[in-house]
């Protein structure tokens, strides 16, 4: 996203996740992160908006993803919090958005699929795997991707990672991005939101920070 | 290990016996199915426990819905193969035991990883084995795998063709120079198809045919 289109901009000092809801809504949060809706207006209280809801998600590409460059500069991962599933990959299971000489990072690609999908899931030798082919860049490219089920709801994630360039110029970082949203039916026009480590912008902004 | 045999018979440009069976419990489903030069298909269920047997009579439309150019497959221009038999197996624990293999020279055995799923693993209560008949431009698709060979097809499709997801079939020469591929799959409903069925397996041995393509 080019950042002279960023038209909403705060800062956070505690750690933010991305979050998504069954009904569609996606947003920030975390314990100490300003986040949900106003109950009467119905508005985000942080930083969300609503998307396609997970029972219908987006058919197009990703809902969300992660660039992250410098992973010697990230803590160790100790432990795998409550609920949460952990997918291993190797370089094998990689995929490429370059030359590998001109990889410096990775990125995640998370897809959001239908239970209508389900057939096409196998148990592959790390776990429920799907081949999926997309629309990219006109290209119908077939990815091989780990499943994580949405049991409730009977849709399912697929998530692949591809060795990726990080152009920006600081040894570690990492841009989570959400899911896009188109603006209205008649315009094309489509907004998204992401967080990025380090700031990247001077100007300053409000917190998302809640006030203690 | 558990797994699916299913056994080509040994004239497999015109008859197809499948054998389903599970190792651990040494149990097994028959089906047999042929294929006339008139295009009726006959299918003749066995479960041999029983040694009942029934003659199914069931004239179908063989026109396949494949994807219209196998050369280049544009998402948007897919549709689903719809399987030319399935055979639905609620419990593998009802059926005979295992019959003399040796007979049937072209096995495809399905290992317990390569059956796919149509639901949550926790929905799923049997499995089923679907068989389709894929024309002769599908070679093009096809990769020799240890005894069989091996193709991806169109596994569910999203609406304007985007996503597609695929499934990988194991297949044998057929007639009229195309093959047969085979899949077999863990389902929760695993005694409802779109195709030809047949059902065998529970408390009673339900042989039946009908073509639903809903």
């Amino acid at each position: 996203m080019p950042l002279d289109k960023v038209f909403e901009e705060y800062n956070a000092s505690n750690p933010a996740k991305l979050s998504m809801h069954a009904s569609g809504f996606v947003q920030f949060s975390g314990p100490l992160i300003r986040s949900g809706l106003d109950t009467s207006s119905k508005a985000a209280k942080g930083l969300g908006y609503w998307t396609s809801p997970l029972t219908s998600p987006i058919n197009t590409g990703p809902t969300a993803g992660l660039v992250v460059w410098g992973l010697e500069e990230f803590n160790d991962f100790t432990k795998l919090s409550r609920g949460s599933t952990l997918l291993e990959f190797e370089d094998k299971d990689l995929y490429y958005e370059a030359s590998p000489e001109m990889c410096n990072g990775y990125h995640v690609d998370v897809f959001v699929f239908s239970k209508q999908m389900w057939w096409g899931i196998y148990p592959g030798p790390k776990g429920l795997t799907v081949e999926a082919s997309f629309n990219h860049n006109d290209i119908y490219a077939t990815w091989t991707m780990r499943v994580i089920p949405l049991q409730s709801i009977g849709s399912f994630l697929g998530v692949c990672m591809a060795a990726a360039p990080a152009k920006w110029a600081t040894p570690s970082g990492y841009f989570l991005h959400g899911p896009g949203v188109r603006k209205s039916t008649t315009n094309h026009d489509e907004y998204a939101m992401f967080a990025c480590y380090p700031n990247v912008f001077s100007r300053a902004a409000p917190s998302l920070d809640k006030q203690l | 290990m558990s797994r699916l045999v299913v056994a080509l018979q040994p004239d497999i440009m015109a008859t197809h016996k499948i054998l389903a069976l599970e190792e651990r419990v040494e149990h097994v489903i028959t089906v047999e199915f042929s294929i006339s030069a008139g295009q009726d298909v006959t299918i003749v269920a066995d479960d041999t426990s029983t040694v009942t047997s029934s003659d199914i009579p069931v004239s179908m439309d063989l026109e396949l819905n494949l994807p219209k150019d196998a050369q280049n497959p544009d998402p948007s221009n897919m549709v689903l193969p719809v399987p030319l038999l399935a055979c639905g197996i609620p419990s593998l624990d009802v059926f005979s035991t295992l019959p003399d293999l040796s007979t049937s020279p072209a096995n495809l055995a399905f290992e317990k990883e390569h059956w796919y799923f149509r639901a949550h693993p926790s929905r799923c209560n049997g499995q089923v084995v679907e068989v389709f008949w894929l024309p002769p431009q599908f070679w093009t698709g096809c990769q020799w795998h240890d005894g069989y060979y091996r193709i991806k097809v169109p596994a569910a499709i999203g609406p304007k063709g985007i996503p597609v997801v695929w499934r990988e079939l194991r297949a044998l020469p057929s007639l009229a120079a195309g093959l047969v591929g085979v899949v077999v799959s863990h389902s929760p409903t695993p005694t409802e198809f779109r195709s030809p069925k047949i059902i065998i397996g529970g408390d009673m041995k339900i042989i039946s045919s009908s073509w639903n393509r809903g």
